[in-house]
């Protein structure tokens, strides 16, 4: 190997490698949607500043400056909301637990509203004073809600229907369990550990159907991303429920494979 | 000199195989072969036909543990 092969070599295995773990890409989406938030804030920031200059002194330069920074928040904004989509996109790709017809609709709402998110863009770079960030910051607000609520709905359902699937495996596994337990006439802890596992599966089951609920009400108009949230809070208490129930099982586990003497 | 690359060579091919095989499906349980003490494999509870493993469990309960629920905030407070 040459004095030059080696860094070639290496570079070639990292890039490979770079290939292999291509698959975390949603996982660096939602990392670039965070930073967009990120943005945000500090746009946010900028432009309450700009206002408070010029409510100091109404210079022509500062009115010019408020409505620049305004301009450069709402394409924060912009950005911050076609992060989301692109990442909830490549969720929903890379997700094999999600049905096809909801992936489909999910990159049908996601390329449209990524397309109304350009017409908004061209629209704020339109905007040459301060009446006309005004009249344009009153329609982002609204569109935000439109470009995200689909979106935001089937994915919550995408996220109901993952949980569901992670509940009906782990009552799998808590049935496999069950059977082997009374094969081998296992003690009474061990059947205990089961009917915990048994019990936070269905009340993973209710919160995810409640979680089920408030998505469908993800719509406009009404308060799409509360219900969001709520539907969220639910699908959090679900996952609660099945890693306590997959703890059990764990137990249980050990417990058969113990007194099996496997 | 040449041994030096080629030990090089074996760590790096080491590390892309790691690389590699992160990126199995989460809810993939198939163990990772070499990764227990070969005298105490992953025991795999009886009877057969109704086989649960450790892999099993941990493997689902990484995937749940890995699922996110991020919310979402409107503009009202930023515009």
């Amino acid at each position: 190997m040459t004095r030059m092969g080696v860094p070639v070599f290496v570079a070639a295995l990292l890039l490979l490698q770079v290939v292999c773990v291509g698959a975390l890409s949603a996982a660096d989406a939602r990392l670039a949607w965070l930073d967009a938030k990120g943005y945000t804030v500090q746009a946010t920031i900028t432009h309450e500043d700009a206002k408070l200059q010029r409510a100091a002194n109404n210079t022509p330069e500062n009115r010019q400056a408020v409505v620049d920074t305004g301009k450069a928040l709402q394409n924060a904004a912009l950005d911050e909301a076609g992060a989301w989509l692109n990442w909830k996109k490549l969720e929903a790709q890379e997700d094999p637990l999600v049905p096809d017809d909801l992936k489909q609709r999910i990159y049908a709402d996601v390329d449209s509203n990524l397309d109304k998110v350009t017409e908004l863009r061209t629209e704020v770079a339109g905007v040459t004073n301060e009446f006309e960030l005004g009249v344009m910051s009153l329609k982002m607000i609204g569109k935000y809600f439109e470009l995200l609520a689909d979106v935001a709905r089937n994915v919550g359902l995408m996220w109901a229907n993952v949980g569901s699937a992670h509940a009906d495996r782990v009552a799998e596994f808590e049935a496999k369990l069950r059977t082997t337990a009374q094969s081998v006439n296992a003690s009474q802890d061990v059947m205990d550990k089961l009917d915990a596992a048994a019990s936070e599966v269905e009340t993973a089951r209710t919160n995810i159907a409640n979680a089920e609920a408030a998505y469908e009400l993800v719509r406009i108009p009404g308060t799409p991303f509360l219900k969001f949230s709520e539907g969220n809070s639910y699908l959090r208490a679900a996952q609660a429920n099945l890693l306590s129930a997959v703890a059990s099982l764990n137990q249980a586990y050990v417990a058969i494979t113990t007194q099996a003497g496997v | 000199m040449n041994k030096t690359y080629l030990i090089a060579a074996l760590i790096l091919t080491g590390l892309l195989a790691a690389g590699c095989t992160s990126q199995q499906p989460a809810g993939s349980a198939t163990p990772t072969p070499g990764a227990s003490v070969a005298a105490t494999p992953t025991p795999t509870v009886v009877p057969a036909g109704a086989a649960v493993s450790q892999g099993d469990l941990d493997a689902l309960r990484q995937d749940i543990e890995s699922r996110q629920y991020d919310d979402l905030q409107d503009l009202s407070n930023s515009s």
